[in-house]
């Protein structure tokens, strides 16, 4: 007999039993179990969601930050190098500037001692040839240097021009009427009658004539009014030589000039 | 030899009698009942889980899933019913294995047990889903000519299910038993083989059937009107 009633009711029951007990020990536990577990994931994957999103705001800000603290390290170190440069240029032309006033300063004093030098040179030239000229004249021809200088210098007064002649007399004071006569050496008596004399001629008129002796001329005699002087004297022959000098300390100071240049 | 564990009785008083069928199908109530409840006395939601509940969510989990794609609804309501079938079916074929098991579902009484269930059961579920009146408004359709086959199509299809596990079981345990008789080795063991397989194949095709016809009688059809409504009530929102 293949169906039997009373095994089909106690197979019923039986699989009724086993849907109770299954549901109870197995199918709630579990799939309550799974749930939990799906609800649990699901609210880490929204917390990690979350917490992604915040640190991607984060790091945006923070990347937003960087930026701006770059732009603003860019502007700071371009007016670092703007203020550098200007101030390298300041001090560079505050340099040059020291250097040309050190260097204007140097020049002036080369310059006067130069011209210190000069004026002793020259002193010391007139008074060498002075005395040499006076020896070799004593020597040669038993001459006096000042004898011969007062003989050439009533010549040179004998040989002005009516223009010469005119100018001189234009620059003497019309009221005091004074002419200088300056000479290196004392004139004897006799010498200043002879000089008196030819000026007066000069002049054509009477005036007060002072002789006086100048050391500052070395070794000749002039005569001078208010605006005018006749002189003659060694120094005019002693303005070529000191052409000359100045002409050779130019020189000397423009190559040692070159010898620097070249050094740097 | 018996075609059917029916016969094997073992005790009889007063017209109740306990026979292999009924014994073995304690045994696998037994396993069932005693895995389930070892498994699930110290569940746990955490990473760290034991082999055992594993185990039993996989096969919950797989269940559920072959369910919600049949029926297309919450499978939750269903799982109980459906999940003990296919889990009963499942271990009395697959204690065949073991000499001297009658598995339950050789029977007739047992597969036509089942079926009586699932007969029952469609109804039963169809009714606490859509009302009574909507549920017995479908044997009308699709038109009341209909009724008789509609009828007839509800008995034939639980008859077949019944029919259907008794005669693979059956069928199964017979071929071992035969080629035992003809070819002592090896291929009976072949054929066992082939006999869990088939045993688990059959498990799973009580189950769908059984959910298919529970999901048809549970289905709510959207009729024009109701559709019409449901997208003004969207339009409202």
């Amino acid at each position: 007999m293949l169906l039997d009633s009373f095994t089909i009711i106690a197979q019923i029951i039986n699989f009724l039993i086993l849907i109770y007990l299954l549901k109870r020990f197995l199918f709630n536990r579990i799939i309550k179990i799974m749930d939990e577990r799906e609800k649990q994931i699901t609210d880490r994957m929204q917390d990690a969601k979350t917490a992604k999103e915040a640190a991607q705001k984060e790091l945006d800000e923070q990347q937003r930050i960087r930026e701006e603290l770059q732009e603003k390290w860019n502007e700071m170190l371009a007016q670092a190098k703007k203020d550098a440069q200007k101030k390298r240029e300041e001090l560079v032309k505050d340099a040059r500037s020291k250097i040309d006033e050190e260097q204007k300063n140097w020049r002036e004093a080369i310059l006067k001692q130069r011209t210190a030098f000069l004026r002793d040179l020259r002193h010391l030239s007139c008074e060498q040839v002075c005395q040499m000229s006076r020896k070799v004249l004593a020597d040669l021809a038993g001459e006096k240097l000042e004898n011969q200088l007062i003989e050439n210098f009533l010549i040179q007064l004998g040989k002005l021009t009516k223009e010469e002649k005119n100018d001189f007399i234009r620059f003497i004071d019309k009221d005091e009427r004074k002419i200088w006569v300056d000479s290196s050496f004392q004139l004897t008596g006799k010498k200043e009658s002879e000089i008196r004399k030819i000026l007066e001629e000069i002049i054509g008129d009477k005036v007060e004539i002072n002789f006086k002796v100048s050391p500052k001329l070395i070794c000749g005699i002039e005569t001078r009014t208010e605006g005018k002087k006749i002189s003659w004297n060694i120094e005019n022959y002693l303005d070529g030589l000191e052409e000359q000098f100045k002409k050779a300390f130019t020189e000397f100071s423009f190559q040692e000039s070159d010898v620097e240049k070249k050094e740097n | 030899m018996e075609i059917s564990p029916d016969a094997i009785i073992f005790f009889k008083w007063n017209g109740i009698h306990l026979n292999a069928t009924i014994l073995f199908t304690w045994v696998v109530m037994l396993i069932l009942i005693l895995i389930s409840w070892l498994a699930t006395r110290n569940l746990t939601i955490g990473p760290k889980i034991s082999r055992w509940q594993n185990f039993l969510e996989v096969i919950v989990g797989y269940i559920r899933q072959q369910v919600k794609e049949i029926t297309q609804q919450n499978p939750d309501p269903f799982i109980p019913f459906l999940g003990t079938l296919f889990l009963f079916i499942s271990v009395s074929n697959l204690l065949a294995i073991i000499p001297g098991y009658q598995a339950p579902t050789g029977s007739l009484s047992t597969t036509g047990a089942l079926a009586i269930c699932v007969f029952f059961a469609i109804p039963i579920f169809g009714i606490a889903k859509k009302g009574a009146l909507a549920y017995f408004k479908h044997y009308l359709e699709p038109s009341i000519f209909m009724a008789p086959f509609n009828v007839i199509g509800d008995f034939s299809r639980t008859l077949a299910l019944a029919v259907r596990l008794f005669g693979n079981v059956m069928s199964g345990s017979l071929i071992v038993a035969v080629l035992l008789i003809i070819t002592p080795l090896f291929i009976p063991i072949v054929m066992q083989v082939l006999g869990l397989l088939i045993g688990q194949i059959q498990a799973y095709i009580f189950t769908v059937l059984a959910t298919v016809y529970i999901a048809s009688a549970t289905r709510i059809e959207n009729k024009p009107e109701q559709i019409e409504q449901k997208e003004g009530s969207k339009e409202d929102e």
